[in-house]
């Protein structure tokens, strides 16, 4: 019985048993079931490694802002912030994640939020989220895995449906719905694009520079930010602070290897997310597929890129700026905690809200949606980041929108629900 | 059996997607391919005889391959299907 137990409170091993029996269910065959499992697990082995990697270098970073500055610099980066989660609650957070898939189902089946939610990533991170939140509020483990789990599945059904009739404008049909969780300010560039300009003066008349495009590159674009960023802390902590972290390194060489190395533990967790999800959402769609047939798939963010792939760009650098302004003004403000954008967040959520205030508003709707995206992507972190930063979840914050108007409003909800009990 | 990369910028959310549609359209009509799936990166590891990928990212990529299928809706199976006939036409012609 220990040996069961043991085996099963493993994030790992609990995945992989699901993925195990989704390839069961799809009737695959000995040798693909064995190493569809193995590799879910292995996956996600790689993906706790890479979590890891990552929590080292931000503890660094945390250092050096924090004496640097006498504020909290927080990276606005989900993975980094699913990597410290992953540390604390990995196996309620795969549970979670798991009953959310199946809720998924039940409520496309059952009502009419007809959405199936196929970016896996995304399942994870807000699983996270909405665990963190339960976590904070003392909620047990039996309680976050019902309400967490009935909430994703309920996001995941019915949050893509505020975007379908942007959705519809943008690939000239309705076959496809937006599975990429900043629903809401999506959809209100759509709104906006429609008030602020004209759609026939659209994106795609205009030519971006070539380099521009290395932004496309998501490594690169983390490696970037991320080795100004240490730079930026290095040299406000000053010399003796780096150097007593860097254990020997010089400390104008720290920064740079500190920065490449985030982006190094990055890609790590971002391959063992790849393995670890991909038998699990192949099982998913052949379900979905099979049994609710009148069901509408949503996926990630780039399946909407080549229909406006000028907005993209454009709606990156707007988003970006605006996340620049908005940390300038938590420094003007003050703020005890500071928001540092992120480059590849800016790049896919507002090169998103860009396509989408694109489409009704053309180059003027582009510009004004993805600006506001990128103010909320940097901004609303703060609502949630002092509840978390209670759990130990430090120096790194969940940015999308839809992660911290849902998550916020269940804290809310919980705390007076917990108001009136006791 | 020819072989196949789909990818996307991270190799997650929709070249995952377009991965399991490839591998749909590949069964369903018995094409001699096999199709693996992976970011950007993985072009230079091993020598692909096509890559699938969003048609907003072919331009980054159809110069390192001998040839690109470029994707606009990557839940079509459609589109895919004729991708890859594309692709064996291209073939059987050298």
């Amino acid at each position: 019985m220990k040996v069961i137990i043991s085996l099963l409170s493993n994030a790992g091993i609990l995945v992989g048993l699901i993925s195990m029996l989704g390839l069961i269910l799809q009737k695959k065959s000995a040798d693909d079931v064995i190493k569809g499992t193995a590799k879910t697990i292995i996956g996600f082995l790689i993906f706790n490694i890479g979590s890891a990697a990552i929590g080292v270098t931000l503890t660094n970073f945390n250092t050096m802002f924090q004496k640097g500055f006498g504020i909290t610099g927080v990276v606005t980066q989900v993975e980094a912030a699913t990597a410290l989660a992953q540390g604390k609650f990995g196996t309620i957070v795969a549970i979670v994640m798991v009953i959310g898939f199946a809720m998924n189902l039940f409520f496309a089946r059952f009502t009419p939020f007809k959405n199936i939610f196929l970016t896996g990533q995304h399942s994870l991170y807000f699983a996270c989220v909405l665990t963190l939140v339960l976590k904070a509020c003392n909620v047990n483990n039996t309680v976050t895995i019902i309400v967490g789990g009935t909430l994703l599945g309920f996001s995941a059904a019915a949050l893509p449906g505020l975007c379908q009739r942007y959705m519809r404008k943008i690939t000239g049909n309705d076959s496809l719905a937006l599975g990429h969780y900043n629903h809401l300010a999506y959809a209100f560039s759509g709104f906006l694009g429609s008030k602020v300009g004209n759609p026939e003066h659209s994106t795609e008349n205009f030519k971006f520079p070539k380099w521009l495009s290395i932004f496309r590159d998501f490594t690169m674009c983390v490696a970037v930010v991320m080795v100004i960023v240490f730079y930026v802390a290095a040299f406000a902590a000053g010399k003796t602070v780096v150097d007593g972290l860097a254990k020997g390194v010089d400390w104008l060489v720290f920064p740079l290897l500190q920065g490449l190395q985030f982006a190094a533990a990055m890609y790590v967790l971002i391959t063992g997310v790849r393995m670890f999800i991909s038998e699990i959402t192949a099982a998913f769609v052949a379900i979905s597929e099979k049994y609710i047939p009148n069901s509408r798939p949503a996926v990630d963010c780039p399946s909407v890129f080549p229909f406006a792939p000028t907005a993209v760009i454009l709606g990156f650098i707007s988003a970006y700026a605006a996340g620049l302004v908005s940390m300038g003004v938590m420094i003007a403000m003050k703020s005890p905690i500071v928001m540092i954008p992120s480059a590849s967040i800016a790049f896919f959520s507002g090169g998103t809200a860009g396509v989408f205030g694109n489409s009704t508003g053309g180059w003027k709707g582009c510009i004004a949606g993805s600006f506001v995206a990128g103010v909320l992507l940097v901004s609303l972190p703060l609502m949630l980041y002092p509840v978390f930063a209670h759990l130990g979840i430090v120096g790194a914050s969940f940015p999308n929108v839809d992660y911290n108007i849902i998550g916020t409003l269940l804290y809310k909800i919980t705390q007076f629900i917990q108001s009136v009990i006791h | 059996m020819y072989n196949a990369l789909v990818a996307c910028r991270t190799g997650m959310g929709s070249s995952m997607l377009l991965k399991i549609k490839v591998d749909q359209v590949i069964k369903e009509n018995g094409y001699p391919i096999v199709a693996e799936h992976s970011n950007l990166d993985a072009i230079d590891g091993k020598s692909w005889d096509f890559i699938v990928t969003m048609s907003d990212i072919t331009d980054d990529v159809k110069d390192k391959v001998p040839y690109c299928i470029a994707i606009r809706n990557l839940m079509d199976k459609e589109e895919i299907k004729k991708g890859i006939e594309g692709f064996l036409e291209f073939r059987n012609n050298k």
